[in-house]
């Protein structure tokens, strides 16, 4: 008699056994997204169609399909992405891939550059629009960004691409995926890219990262994450004396595993630990032809430039049903941060900070209509010891098409390590014996920021005719806003002042089609401010997204992204910029496989400046300057 | 006691213990394990069967080859619950014996080998699965909106799609097949078909749908956002959106309504069907999460047809 099996393997005889008993609950209530008229805030996914459509190659682009979202570029590699406060390391929003992290607490911010991640990978973006430090801790401050991956079974075989493009841009990536009851992704790439013509600011990367998922049977599941990004950065400029073209080193990787245990009757344990690290290493070379005062030169020579930040981060959570209208959930983190740069905090030791966090909230169905999100974090902190973060939110759903949100919240953002304790100054040998140039001093008295946050939002939803309107009118006020003062050769992080800021945003999402979409959005922002310089984020952003299949896997898309002119706090005026960019792709299936040829020109219609964060008078407007960069895209899925 | 009771009593004894302890025109259920599901139909068989007939009821060990042989052999009716003992049965069938299989998918029925000598109108079946016009009645009373039906199957289900095709097609729906060839395609084939269709139908499959590859293809249903409509109550609590099943209990009263029909003159039975009696059971939470809003369970069951009970 044959022996049926249950469990996997290949190719067994079907029988009554694939009917009867149970299967492993996949879609788990932490899986599963939540539905957007559940959450405490307003919520924007950056789906997979919507990132093939934009056409963008760079990871912090697709944010310019967010409402609110002001996204610049400083350098070839180093993106600003700020939906309130923008500035060369905007550090007001928790970003996460899958969960983990990559919030840099040296300076605060994300290195988008370092991070093991290719567009191909990502499954979606979810975008928290406002604070939500009840549930993402400090520095969810004004919004949280989680990009989510591809799970390993979604992209079972084997996928190679390449693309080439403006500023000799290149990329390659070959990834595998499969496993019978154990899933794993694997993916390698090659990037490259030499920037702005006018500057030095070339990327080398190579990438790997790793996924896998492994079902330990009996409602357990453990997922294990690895990836690394390494090669190099150019920096330095001829311009610069003390800082002549050179190369930063980059070493970045991390680790991460998940554990989860269904525990039955919808009760779920989760339990996360991750370790990140980034090194940047420069041997910085100086010019010893020009004066940096009269008379002085430097000698010729170079010196050392090293940052270095790791995170060992450790949570458990535990979600559970309470009868038929509650469900709670408790948890706890635990973590350490290293930061390490004999350059920037003058010291060779590593300057270590541990914070833990506890955090509860409860999703409680009142009555047919109304949901109460409550919900509240307190945290404790080595530098700025603890406080609590809590939130609520009512939600009142007349009929399914219509939804209401009343949300309060509070949330801290804390000082990073650069701006509590940099004691950064320039020790040169010269022909006239060593100076020291002091560029920025610690000031430990620094105090988090305070977002205290209120919001309405309104959701409309037609599936069947494939609508949705999601709006939100909302008043930050933030306290004790940080920012940089102080004489030159003196200066330092403190605490300025307070702002408020009134804000109105929309995004209208409409599937014409299976394969066309209509994707807008627009945000107003008002800032009143007791700051002098109080246009720190442009007044009007707006973006739209069109995409239609032609025909037979034949699709085009045609983006326009615009924001205002404004200025950033200390530094000079990012211009007004409108850009246009279009996409035609061409889907071919064949005997066993699928590939797809894709042309994207981004800024077609007319040049623009991006975003100038250095204050050096001799990096103009023109060096910004973007127009008609084209990229071809190959990829083969078999 | 006087000699003669107790010589008496000695022969009664042996004469019992050396009689068949079947006898003409008995029910024998077989079922292929143990409780569990298999309990559960043979007690809702035995509930509902109406007949003065004597039911029997065994578990596949407790039977080798040489007593199979021997229920088979006289005028029965056999009633194997599960695959194993229709198998066990069909492999040791020597005699005349009717046989109503019950609690067996559709395909793997076909596949069993019946003596030719048997007539086969003494042979049938209660599927495990649903009829075509079932699963997309579901697909329309749960999903009204939907027009494309998406399904992944291989050539075992040929005939399955046949009828699936013609029931879309009174329908008005499309629906959308790719056939896989083993089971590296099964990848491939639902990421062709799910970015075409508005729900996917799961078919039971020993290649492209079966209980070791379930968590893929639902994981992949849900990176689509494509609605999946299950087979099983496993697979509605492992995230399929809907699914429709005839449970054990069900299929065992359906058994028992066609074992009262039987008469071991003709020994003939009633064509094979599926259950008339099904559940629907929906998982709210990937529904929610989908954004999909499904209207009430009630309601379903009538468009379905279902009976009040």
């Amino acid at each position: 008699m044959a022996a049926l099996l249950i469990g996997p393997c290949a190719a067994k005889e079907l029988s009554e056994t694939d009917f009867l008993g149970e299967l492993p609950v996949v879609l788990t209530s932490s899986r599963l997204a939540q539905p957007t008229q559940d959450a405490p805030n307003a919520i924007s996914v950056i789906d997979r169609a919507m990132i093939e459509a934009s056409g963008f190659q760079t990871l912090p682009d697709l944010f310019r399909l967010v409402p609110g979202f002001y996204v610049g570029l400083s350098n070839g590699f180093n993106y600003s992405v700020a939906n309130a406060v923008v500035d060369e390391f905007p550090r007001h929003m928790q970003v996460l891939v899958d969960g983990r992290s990559v919030y840099l607490p040296s300076v605060g911010g994300v290195r988008w550059d370092t991070l093991p991640l290719a567009i191909a990978d990502i499954d979606r973006i979810e975008v928290v629009r406002g604070p939500n430090a009840a549930s993402y801790g400090a520095n969810a401050y004004t919004g949280i960004i989680n990009i989510i991956t591809r799970h390993p079974a979604e992209v079972e075989g084997r996928m190679l691409s390449a693309t080439w493009g403006a500023w000799n841009d290149q990329e390659y990536l070959f990834r595998w995926a499969g496993g019978e009851s154990n899933k794993h992704r694997i993916t390698l790439g090659w990037r490259q890219n030499d920037g702005f013509d006018r500057l030095n600011d070339s990327l080398r990367a190579p990438m790997l990262n790793y996924y896998g998922d492994f079902n330990l049977g009996s409602g357990q599941g453990l997922s294990l994450q690895l990836g690394y990004v390494g090669g190099t950065r150019s920096a330095g400029s001829t311009d610069d004396i003390t800082s002549q073209p050179h190369d930063e080193r980059i070493n970045s990787h991390y680790q991460q595993l998940d554990y989860r245990r269904d525990l039955g009757d919808g009760q779920e344990l989760l339990v996360k630990a991750y370790h990140n690290y980034l090194l940047g290493q420069e041997t910085v070379p100086v010019d010893p032809t020009q004066p940096i005062a009269k008379g002085i030169f430097l000698l010729p020579g170079t010196y050392t430039r090293d940052l270095m930040a790791e995170r060992w981060h450790g949570e458990v959570q535990w979600n559970r049903p309470v009868g038929e209208t509650v469900r709670v959930s408790l948890g706890g983190y635990g973590r350490s941060d290293a930061v390490n740069s004999q350059h920037y905090l003058n010291r060779g030791d590593d300057l270590i900070t541990r914070s833990w966090g506890v955090f509860s909230h409860a999703e409680w169905r009142l009555a047919e209509h109304w949901l109460l999100n409550a919900g509240a974090m307190w945290e404790d902190h080595d530098l700025v010891g603890g406080r609590l973060s809590p939130r609520v939110a009512l939600t009142w759903q007349p009929e399914p098409r219509h939804s209401l949100r009343l949300g309060i919240s509070r949330a801290y953002r804390d000082p990073v390590q650069f701006e509590m304790n940099a004691d950064w100054k320039l020790t040169l040998p010269t022909n006239i014996g060593v100076i020291t140039q002091p560029l920025f001093v610690a000031n430990p008295d620094l105090r988090p920021e305070r977002n205290l946050s209120r919001e309405i939002g309104y959701l409309g939803s037609w599936p069947e005719y494939g609508l949705s309107v999601d709006t939100r009118l909302y008043r930050d006020d933030l306290h004790d806003f940080i920012e940089i003062v102080g004489p030159t050769g003196g200066r330092y992080f403190a605490n300025v002042g307070d702002s408020q800021h009134e804000g109105a945003e929309g995004q209208v999402r409409w599937r014409l089609g299976a394969h066309s979409f209509v994707v807008l959005h627009y945000t107003y922002l008002h800032i009143d401010s007791n700051h002098k310089e109080k246009e720190y984020f442009p007044p009007h952003v707006g973006g739209l997204l069109l995409s239609h299949r032609i025909y037979q896997g034949v699709d085009v898309s045609l983006g326009h992204y615009r924001s205002d002119a404004f200025h950033v706090i200390g530094q000079k005026d990012p211009p007004m910029y409108r850009r246009t960019d279009v996409r035609i792709a061409k889907e071919f299936k064949l005997e066993r496989s699928r590939a797809r040829l894709a042309l994207v020109v981004q800024h077609v219609d007319r040049a623009n400046y991006e975003y100038d964060y250095d204050p050096n008078p001799l990096v103009s407007y023109q060096t910004k300057q973007v127009y008609r960069l084209g990229y071809l895209q190959f990829q083969v899925e078999f | 006691m006087p000699l003669i009771l107790v010589r008496l009593a000695l022969l009664a004894s042996l004469a019992l213990s050396l009689a068949p302890v079947w006898g003409a025109g008995m029910v024998q259920l077989v079922a292929s394990e143990e409780g569990g599901a298999y309990r559960e139909a043979v007690d809702s068989f035995r509930a509902a069967f109406a007949s003065q007939r004597p039911v029997k009821t065994w578990t596949l060990t407790e039977l080798d080859g040489r007593q199979i042989r021997a229920l088979t052999g006289e005028n029965n009716l056999i009633v194997p619950i599960g695959l194993k003992a229709a198998r066990a049965v069909a492999e040791q069938h020597a005699g005349q014996a009717a046989v109503l299989t019950l609690m067996i998918p559709r395909v793997s029925g076909e596949r069993l080998n019946w003596p030719a000598g048997l007539s086969r109108r003494k042979i049938s079946y209660v599927y495990i699965d649903q009829p075509a016009g079932r699963s997309l009645g579901l697909v329309e009373a749960a999903f009204p909106a939907a027009r494309r039906v998406g399904l992944v199957v291989s050539a075992e289900n040929a005939d399955t799609v046949k009828t699936l095709q013609q029931e879309a097609a009174r329908r008005r729906v499309d629906l959308n097949v790719e056939m896989v060839a083993s089971p590296e395609e099964v990848a491939p084939a639902l990421r062709g078909v799910l970015p075409e269709s508005d729900v996917l139908l799961l078919v039971p499959d020993a290649l492209a749908m079966h209980a070791g590859n379930a968590q893929n293809v639902l994981l992949t249903t849900y990176r689509y956002r494509v609605p999946a409509i299950g087979f099983s109550a496993g697979l509605s609590r492992a995230g399929a959106v809907v699914s429709v099943f005839s449970s054990p209990a069900q299929i065992g009263r359906q058994g028992a309504l066609m074992a009262s029909r039987w008469k071991p003159e003709s020994g003939e039975l009633p064509p094979a069907q599926h259950a008339d009696d099904f559940s629907v059971v929906f998982n709210t939470y990937v529904a929610r999460s989908l954004g999909v809003v499904l209207p009430d369970l009630g309601e379903v069951r009538r468009k379905l047809g279902a009976r009040e009970d």
